[in-house]
């Protein structure tokens, strides 16, 4: 297995060189002068200043000397300094990735609990009304445009009805003057994570309940399920041991391939909340022309997508014994 | 035994003797029996409709502003009342429509084409080709889709107008198609396992008519389908694209940069009618196409008899 | 005339239909069974594919899939109690139990998640109050008793590793774990290798004389009925068109269908020439005839056969035939029944 997964990331080195070109290409190629963005608005520099500025930037010379030298520090583990906050890209990550994580993980374990029940549920009534509802309902999940469904939330649920908070992370006077405690520093994070939690979760519910639902079908009308009911099995033990445990093979090589996503996922719905996660100083970044921070940022979600489907076909070959790896 | 079930006395209806329908007239009669999808069906008819020919009916321009009407609520004269310039939100909205479909359309065809040459090349070829594709394929399928569409927006940022559309399209397009061609080819390796393609190889025919004649029909049912959910998830991609400013930008109106309107906070929260139909109306597409989809994955699949 | 004197009676099946609800309409896939089983016999269900055999054996435990369902009235009476109409929970107790199955596809009728020895271990824990020590213990037991070598490794094994002759083993060593009174196997040697097929049919003659359970043999080929039936039910589009004892019914065939299900089998004696086959094919269980299903494709048709249903004729003591050709010898009719 070791040997196999060595391997694999050892695959995964090319693709990622060609990805990172790919990237650093996007990223330079966008309209505008990141070192006019570093000096701000209105500010009078000479040329030659300008010069000296870009050389700091790294940004001189041909792009494919330019990318030579971003690659040659990127191996060092340096991601370069962010332009906008004036500090090196990694420790920005690190700070802001942890809030993308708590807000993803939230949802998906809320998605997980909820939506496997109900899958199963609905493939072994296949067509009743049960499974008619839970699939219009789920097709409404992946047919809303998360951050309009955010919206429409914080639109009723925040201005018209005052229940909870509109965006952010917390509350900005509260967080000023320091919470008493522990625990009111929590209930104020846990109150601005109710709206973009439920527009998260609803999606995932969705997409998974639908991919429970078909694994289960599909598993349901296999010989070896007749051989469970002809043994005088009883019902539930049939789907829920026999059944299920065979639609856990394509439902956990997905769910291994979500758990990279849970650092990366959601960006456009942070900002819609202006939630201080990934997605968010990507877009700041690529407003403000923070071309250091965009590039990581970019990279990084492709490593974690690699990742992730590296996690999905070990996972693969870890829950269904059919798989030998060697 | 009851008598509505014996047809005629003395005669057998043998299978050879009832109409034998084709897959696609099946498929067909399967559609039209499953409820949802043809509510669906009929829902993006609708709309489709109403978004051609609504701004030829309402009869104004692009740029037709009421000056004596700012800002105002959802009125006799203004559907759904008018935006901070005059302009009127229905009429905008209906527009809006026209891209936003078109943008999913164009994506879909790029992404099929795409999606249906490669793989498919991949699938029939084997080999080095088959392998070099495959790469090539993985390379884009593990570009994280949404950061990379937004920065691929944001490098197109000086294109404008109408063309805009047309390049958001070919973006959301150029990121979506390794998915379907994955499946493509795929289904094309275990159709070239089965005997029917063995029997064309010792008939020798020619490449051009083993793939037209006989690959596609079999690999139409998965494109039709991807097809559909392709169209339907490039108009939630337009609509992202496009609210965090990075689609289509006005003053050509689409249904994502109408929603862009809600960033503003006082827009938002005072002027709810401006924003909230186009997000609606995105909703409302969106759903009626998958229902399509879906139903039509359940109409051409010819394992699922209900 | 005297009865023979035959085991004590263990299934009695009167009138047994299974109809399956399609918006097409209703297929009669069984349309009014009738026979009995005893113990310690076989019995061979033939037919054509398609004739309701399986759907009979599946209906005799309640596992008819949908939309198939058993009519109301149908009648499958097993150790005097029915079985149709059971309790989920009643009906339970009794598959696995006091009657199992094996099925046709042993590549896919194990779980392929589960190791074999769970599998076998699971029946006999649900049905008997044992240990799992013990249970393990049986299991190892019964894949000695169907011919498993290194049986004490194969527990542990899971289902792809094994071959498709020692699958359809486990699956027998599974089905007579708890020791059942009956054993209903569907065409169990149909996906097997021809040498692999003879090794298991008599691997269940075997454990039929050992242990005495009663086989119900679903198949489709006569040469199987010969080496393994006492008695034979031959169906026809979802009736059992004739019942006799095995030698009874080779030596002396009844029904025109019966007949020519011999004459297509090759022997040795035929000496080259064509097989005999029956002309046309079954009529779709959609739009069944109001006469004898079989009148189509019968050499011996008479007007009559399209205007109703045969009777079922008595030509001896267990042989029955339903057909018109012997009203006049029907002993029924004699015996003033």
């Amino acid at each position: 297995m070791i040997k196999y997964i060595l391997k694999r990331l050892l695959n995964m080195i090319p693709v990622i060189f060609i990805i990172s070109i790919l990237i650093f290409a996007t990223v330079r190629s966008m309209p505008g002068d990141p070192v006019n963005a570093y000096l701000g608005m209105g500010s009078k520099v000479t040329p030659e200043q300008k010069e000296v500025i870009r050389e700091q930037l790294g940004l001189n010379g041909p792009m494919h000397e330019q990318y030579i030298r971003w690659a040659g520090r990127l191996v060092q583990g340096d991601l370069g300094e962010s332009i906008k906050y004036k500090k090196p890209v990694t420790e920005l990550i690190g700070e802001y990735i942890w809030n993308t994580f708590l807000l993803n993980v939230i949802s998906l374990i809320l998605a997980v609990l909820v939506s496997i029940p109900i899958g199963i549920k609905q493939a072994t009534k296949k067509y009743s009304k049960f499974d008619n509802f839970w699939t219009v309902f789920s097709l409404f999940g992946i047919s809303v445009p998360t951050f309009f469904f955010g919206l429409v939330l914080v639109f009723f649920l925040s201005l018209q009805l005052g229940l909870l908070p509109m965006n952010g992370m917390r509350d900005p006077i509260q967080a000023a003057f320091g919470y008493p405690n522990i625990f009111a520093n929590l209930a104020d994070v846990a109150s601005h994570m109710v709206i973009p939690v439920i527009v998260l979760a609803f999606g995932s519910f969705s997409s998974l309940s639908r991919y429970v639902r078909n694994a289960m079908i599909d598993v349901i009308n296999q010989d070896y399920i007749r051989t469970a009911r002809a043994k005088g099995l009883k019902e539930k033990v049939v789907i829920y041991r026999h059944a299920f445990k065979n639609a856990l093979i394509p439902l956990v090589t997905l769910l291994g391939s979500y758990i990279p996503s849970l650092f990366s996922g959601a960006m456009i719905l942070e900002t819609v909340f202006l939630w201080p996660g990934l997605g968010w100083i990507l877009i700041e970044a690529i407003n403000s022309r923070d071309l250091s921070v965009t590039t990581a940022v970019l990279l990084f979600s492709a490593v974690l997508m690699l990742l992730g489907n590296l996690l999905s076909d070990v996972l693969y070959s870890v829950v269904d014994p059919r798989i030998k790896t060697e | 035994m009851s008598k509505d079930q014996v047809i005629e006395p003395n005669v057998v209806v043998r299978e050879e003797d009832q109409e034998v329908l084709g897959p696609w007239r099946i498929a067909w009669n399967k559609f039209k029996k499953n409820k949802i999808a043809m509510a669906g069906l009929i829902l993006f008819v609708i709309i489709v409709f109403a978004v051609i020919f609504g701004p030829i009916i309402m009869g104004q321009s692009v740029n037709d502003f009421d000056f004596a009407a700012k800002g105002q609520g959802p009125s006799l004269s203004h559907l759904l009342g008018t935006d901070e310039q005059g302009r009127d939100v229905l009429f905008r909205l209906l527009l809006g429509g026209r891209i936003s479909i078109l943008v999913g359309v164009v994506s879909a065809v790029i992404t099929v084409l795409l999606g249906v040459i490669i793989g498919g090349a991949a699938g029939y070829y084997g080999g080095l080709i088959d392998n070099l594709l495959m790469r090539f394929t993985e390379i884009i399928y593990s570009l994280p889709f949404t950061p990379m569409i937004i920065a691929l927006g944001a490098t197109m940022m000086w294109v404008e107008g109408n063309i805009k559309m047309i390049v958001v399209s070919f973006l959301i397009g150029l990121l979506s198609w390794p998915t379907l061609a994955r499946l493509v080819r795929g289904q094309i390796l275990s159709l070239r396992e089965q005997e029917f393609m063995q029997a064309c190889e010792s008939l020798g025919l020619s490449d051009f008519s083993k793939i037209f004649k006989h690959l596609i029909p079999n690999v139409l049912s998965i494109v039709i389908v991807n097809a559909t959910l392709s169209m339907a998830s490039a108009i939630l991609t337009e609509a992202g694209l496009s609210f965090l400013g990075m689609g289509v930008t006005e003053p050509t109106p689409t249904w994502g940069n109408l929603m862009q309107l809600a960033r503003d906070i006082s827009r938002f929260q005072n002027m709810p009618w401006t924003w909230m139909p186009a997000g609606v109306m995105c909703f409302l597409t969106v759903i009626s196409i998958n229902l399509v989809g879906e139903g039509l994955r359940d109409a051409l699949d010819p394992k699922d008899v209900r | 005339m005297a009865e023979l004197v035959r085991n004590k009676k263990l299934l009695d099946v009167r009138d047994l239909k299974v109809y399956f609800y399609t918006e097409k309409g209703v297929s009669k896939a069984v349309d009014g069974n009738n026979f009995r089983m005893y113990e310690n016999e076989t019995l061979a269900i033939v037919g054509e594919s398609g004739c309701g055999k399986s759907v009979t054996a599946m209906s005799i435990l309640g596992l008819v899939d949908e939309p198939g369902k058993i009519v109301d009235g149908s009648i499958v009476e097993y150790e005097g109690k029915n079985m149709v109409g059971m309790s989920d929970e009643e009906i339970r107790d009794i598959r696995g139990n006091e009657i199992s199955m094996i099925f046709q596809e042993p590549m896919t009728s194990l779980n392929p998640v589960f190791k074999i020895g769970d599998q076998i271990m699971e029946a006999v824990l649900l049905h008997e109050d044992v240990t799992k020590e013990e249970a393990k213990a049986r299991a190892v037991e019964m894949l000695t008793l169907v011919g498993i070598a290194r049986p004490e490794k194969v527990v542990t094994d899971y289902p792809h590793q094994l071959s498709g002759g020692m699958r359809q083993r486990v699956m027998i060593a599974m089905a007579l774990a708890c020791n059942p009174k009956l054993l209903i196997a569907d065409e169990p040697t149909t996906a097997l290798d021809v040498t692999i097929q003879a090794q298991i049919l008599s691997l269940m003659n075997d454990l039929k004389k050992k242990l005495g359970t009663s086989i119900m043999l679903i198949t489709h080929d006569l040469g199987v009925v010969a080496q393994m039936a006492d008695n034979v039910n031959v169906m026809y589009a979802g009736k059992v068109v004739e019942t006799a004892p095995v030698k009874e019914l080779f030596a002396n065939p009844k029904h025109p269908y019966t007949k020519g299900l011999m004459a297509s089998m090759p022997s040795l004696n035929t000496e080259g020439g064509r097989l005999a086959t029956i002309e046309g094919s079954v009529p779709n269980s959609l739009y069944l005839p109001k006469g004898c299903y079989f009148a189509d494709r019968c050499p011996n048709v008479m007007d009559k056969c399209r205007e109703s249903q045969p009777p079922t004729c008595k030509i001896k003591s267990r042989h029955h035939v339903s057909c018109f050709l012997y009203e006049d010898v029907d002993l029924n009719k004699k015996e003033g029944k």
